[in-house]
C-alpha cells in the first residue's frame, strides 16, 4: 500500500497528469482507426517518447496502450467495424444496439465496464506483481529459459490458424533476433557483411512494418476508399436505462476477473478473453435468445474482460520481465529505450518508475472514462477520414517513426523489408504476432538457454533436475501434445463411426 | 491461389531464408553444450527452421497437387496489385533521397505517388495534400519533438 501511495505522488505531478492525458487520448484516437490495433498504435506512437524522462514516458505509453485498447470498441458500436480484434465480439451485439437506437446506452457500458474492470485489473495487478517478483527474485537461467519457451509455444498454439505455420513464425523470428552482438560475448554476428545490422534488429521498425506498412499495402490492394456511413449519438442518449445497467453488473464482475486470469497466458489474452465472457454470459444469461440481437451482457462482459486481460497481461511483463503479448512486448522495449529492464528487481530499483506507473493507470482510467463519452462524438468523426488520406500518413508515421529510433536510415530499410514480408505472410496466412514476441523474448531466450548450459557442464538435464524448470517444461510439452492428440483421438472416433 | 499453393510457397520461401542462414551460421564458431559459443543457437535454429518448413511443404504437396486452378477458393474481386508494386517500388526507393535530401521532398512525392494510388481526389488534391501532411508532420517532429532528421536540400 505504501508503495502505491508513493506512485500516486509520482503520477500526480502536472507533467505526469499531462502526459497520462494525453497518451489516453491519442491511443484511443488511433484505436478508433480500423486496421492498425494497439501495437501498431503503440509502435506509430513510441517515437512521442524519446525525449521523456523514463516514468513520464512510460506513463505516457501506458495511456496509448490502454486508450487504444478502449478506442476500439467505439466503432464496434457504432458502425460495425472493430477498431481491433478485442472489439470483435463487441460488435456482434454492440452493433445491433445501436441499430436499436441504443447505441449510446452500448458506448455508455462499454465505456462503464472497461472502467470497473481495468480498476478490479489494476487492484490485482497491485498485489500480484510484487508477491511474483519477490518469488521469481530466486529464478535462475534454467527457470527464465522454461518460462520463455512457454510463453512461446503456448503463444504459438493461441494465435489461431496452423499451428505449425505459428511455430515457423517464431522460429523466424528467434533468427532475427540472433542478428546482430552476442547476448554473452559481445561479438557480432549474423550481419551478412551489412555494417548496420551489427547493431541488431530493433523490435520497433519489426513492428512497424508487420503492422504498419503490411496494413497499408493491404489497404492499396483492396482499393479502400470513402468511409462508412456512421450512426449519430447525442449526449443526452449515453445513459443506459435501468434494466440495461442491472443486466450489465454481473457480467462486468465476471469479465473482470476472468479477463485478469486469462491475462497471465503467453499469447492474444485480451482477444481470448473476449470471447471466452461472450461465450460464458451466453450459458449463464436467463435470456441467451437475446444475444446476437442487441444484449447488453454481450456488450458489457467482453469490454470488461479485454480490459482486464490488458491489464493482467503487464503483471508478467513486470514481475518477471518476460512479455506474453506484442502489446506488452513493445511496452519492455519502450522501457529498454529509456534505460530500464523490467524484471524481479524492477521494485527495488526503479520504485518510481514501477509505482508511478500503476498509479497512472488508475488515473488514466478516470481520464479515459471521462474523455471517453463526452467525446463519442468527436472520435466518431474521426472515421470520417478517408482511408485512402489515412493510409499515407500512416505510412509516413512509420517512416519517421522508424528513423527516430536511433536517427538511422538502416531502420527504415529494415522496416521497409520487414513490412514487404510481413504483406507477403498475411497473403500466405501466416500469422505474425508470434514472430515479434519471439524477437523480444529470442535474446533472453539464448542468454538463459546458454548460461545453464555453462552452470552444468552441457547438460540438458538441468531443466530437469530443477522442479520449477521441469514443471514448467512439462507443461510446454502438453501444450504442444495434448492438442494433437485430441485431433488424432477426433479423427479416430469419425472413422469408427 | 487454393491453400495449398499458399502453403507450398510459404514453405519454400522459408526454407530458403534459412538455408541463407544457416550458410552464414556455420561461418561462426559453434562451441559445443559445455560451452556454447556465439554460432551454436544460430545453428540450432536454422535447423529447426528448415525441419519445420520442410514438414509444412510435405504437408502442402498432397493438396496442392489435387487443386485445380481455382478449384478450392470461390475467385475474389481482383486486387490493386499494380497499386502495391507500385507503392512497395517507392518505399524501396524513399531511402536513398531521404539520406540525401532530407525527408520532405521525399516524403511528399512518397505521400502523393500513394495519394495517386489510392484514388484520393484529384492529383491537384492530392500535391496539396502531401505538401501540408509532411510539413505539418516535419514542424511536430523535427520542431517539437527535436527528432534530427538529415539536412534538408536548401539548407
Amino acid at each position: 500500500m505504501e508503495g502505491l501511495l508513493y506512485g500516486f505522488t509520482v503520477a500526480l505531478t502536472p507533467t505526469n497528469l499531462f502526459v497520462a492525458l494525453v497518451g489516453a487520448f491519442l491511443g484511443t484516437v488511433i484505436g478508433v482507426l480500423p486496421g492498425l490495433g494497439p501495437v501498431g498504435s503503440m509502435a506509430l506512437l513510441l517515437g512521442l517518447t524519446y525525449g521523456m524522462q523514463p516514468t513520464t514516458a512510460l506513463i505516457m505509453f501506458a495511456g496509448i496502450y490502454y486508450g487504444a485498447m478502449y478506442g476500439g470498441s467505439t466503432t464496434s458500436i457504432l458502425v460495425n467495424i472493430p477498431g481491433e480484434a478485442t472489439s470483435v465480439v463487441t460488435s456482434i451485439d454492440g452493433n445491433q444496439m445501436a441499430k436499436k437506437g441504443r447505441g449510446g446506452a452500448a458506448l455508455c457500458l462499454a465505456a462503464m465496464g472497461s472502467f470497473v474492470a481495468g480498476t478490479i485489473g489494476l487492484v490485482l495487478l497491485t498485489f500480484l506483481a510484487p508477491t511474483v517478483a519477490a518469488f521469481a527474485v530466486k529464478f535462475g537461467p534454467p527457470e527464465y529459459f522454461a518460462i520463455a519457451l512457454f510463453g512461446l509455444i503456448v503463444l504459438s498454439q493461441l494465435s489461431g490458424g496452423d499451428i505449425i505455420k505459428s511455430l515457423i513464425m517464431v522460429v523466424l523470428g528467434l533468427m532475427l533476433g540472433t542478428v546482430g552482438l552476442d547476448v554473452i560475448t559481445g561479438q557480432p554476428r549474423m550481419h551478412f557483411g551489412f555494417l548496420d545490422l551489427q547493431q541488431g534488429i530493433d523490435f520497433i521498425p519489426v513492428a512497424m512494418g508487420l503492422f504498419g506498412i503490411a496494413e497499408v499495402l493491404q489497404a492499396v490492394e483492396e482499393r479502400v476508399g470513402a468511409s462508412k456511413e456512421l450512426i449519430k449519438v447525442r449526449l443526452r442518449e449515453l445513459l443506459p436505462n435501468k434494466e440495461e445497467v442491472n443486466r450489465s453488473v454481473g457480467p462486468c464482475l465476471r469479465g473482470s476477473f476472468l479477463g485478469f486470469i486469462i491475462g497471465q497466458i503467453p499469447g492474444p489474452a485480451a482477444v481470448i478473453s473476449t470471447f471466452l465472457s461472450y461465450a460464458l454470459e451466453r450459458k449463464v444469461s436467463k435470456r441467451p435468445e437475446e444475444f446476437g440481437k442487441g444484449a447488453p451482457e454481450g456488450v458489457t462482459g467482453p469490454e470488461s474482460a479485454n480490459n482486464s486481460a490488458s491489464i493482467g497481461s503487464l503483471a508478467p511483463l513486470l514481475s518477471l520481465g518476460i512479455p506474453f503479448a506484442p502489446p506488452t512486448a513493445l511496452l519492455l522495449s519502450a522501457m529498454m529505450i529509456h534505460g530500464i529492464t523490467p524484471g524481479p528487481l524492477l521494485i527495488k530499483e526503479h520504485p518510481d518508475l514501477f509505482w508511478g506507473l500503476i498509479a497512472s493507470m488508475y488515473i488514466g482510467n478516470i481520464m479515459l472514462l471521462i474523455l471517453n463519452l463526452p467525446l463519442v462524438g468527436l472520435f466518431v468523426r474521426i472515421l470520417r477520414v478517408p482511408a485512402n488520406l489515412l493510409m499515407p500518413i500512416i505510412l509516413i508515421l512509420c517512416l519517421i517513426g522508424a528513423y527516430s529510433l536511433g536517427n538511422s536510415v538502416a531502420d527504415i530499410w529494415i522496416m521497409v523489408f520487414v513490412g514487404l514480408a510481413g504483406y507477403v505472410f498475411r497473403k500466405l496466412d501466416y500469422p505474425v504476432a508470434p514472430l515479434v514476441l519471439a524477437l523480444v523474448v529470442g535474446p533472453m531466450l539464448e542468454n538463459s538457454l546458454r548460461q545453464s548450459l555453462l552452470m552444468s557442464h552441457g547438460s540438458y538435464t538441468i531443466f530437469l533436475t530443477d522442479p520449477i524448470s521441469l514443471t514448467i517444461l512439462t507443461i510446454s510439452a502438453a501444450c504442444l501434445v495434448v492438442p494433437y492428440l485430441v485431433r488424432k483421438f477426433r479423427a479416430y472416433r469419425r472413422t469408427v463411426k | 491461389m487454393t491453400k495449398g499453393t499458399k502453403d507450398a510457397i510459404g514453405s519454400i520461401g522459408i526454407f530458403s531464408l534459412a538455408a541463407i542462414y544457416l550458410g552464414e551460421a556455420v561461418k561462426l564458431p559453434l562451441g559445443n553444450a559445455q560451452a556454447p559459443d556465439i554460432g551454436y543457437v544460430p545453428v540450432v535454429v536454422a535447423g529447426l527452421l528448415m525441419i519445420l518448413s520442410g514438414y509444412s511443404f510435405v504437408r502442402a504437396v498432397p493438396a496442392w497437387r489435387k487443386a485445380s486452378p481455382g478449384g478450392e477458393e470461390k475467385p475474389s474481386v481482383k486486387g490493386n496489385y499494380a497499386g502495391v508494386a507500385a507503392v512497395t517500388g517507392a518505399l524501396l526507393l524513399y531511402p536513398l533521397p531521404f539520406a540525401s535530401i532530407g525527408f520532405l521532398l521525399p516524403s511528399a512525392i512518397l505521400t502523393f505517388i500513394c495519394l495517386r494510388i489510392m484514388s484520393y481526389r484529384t492529383a491537384a488534391a492530392s500535391a496539396v495534400a502531401a505538401v501540408l501532411i509532411n510539413v505539418v508532420l516535419y514542424v511536430v517532429f523535427s520542431v517539437w519533438l527535436g527528432v534530427s532528421f538529415p539536412d534538408e536540400i536548401w539548407r
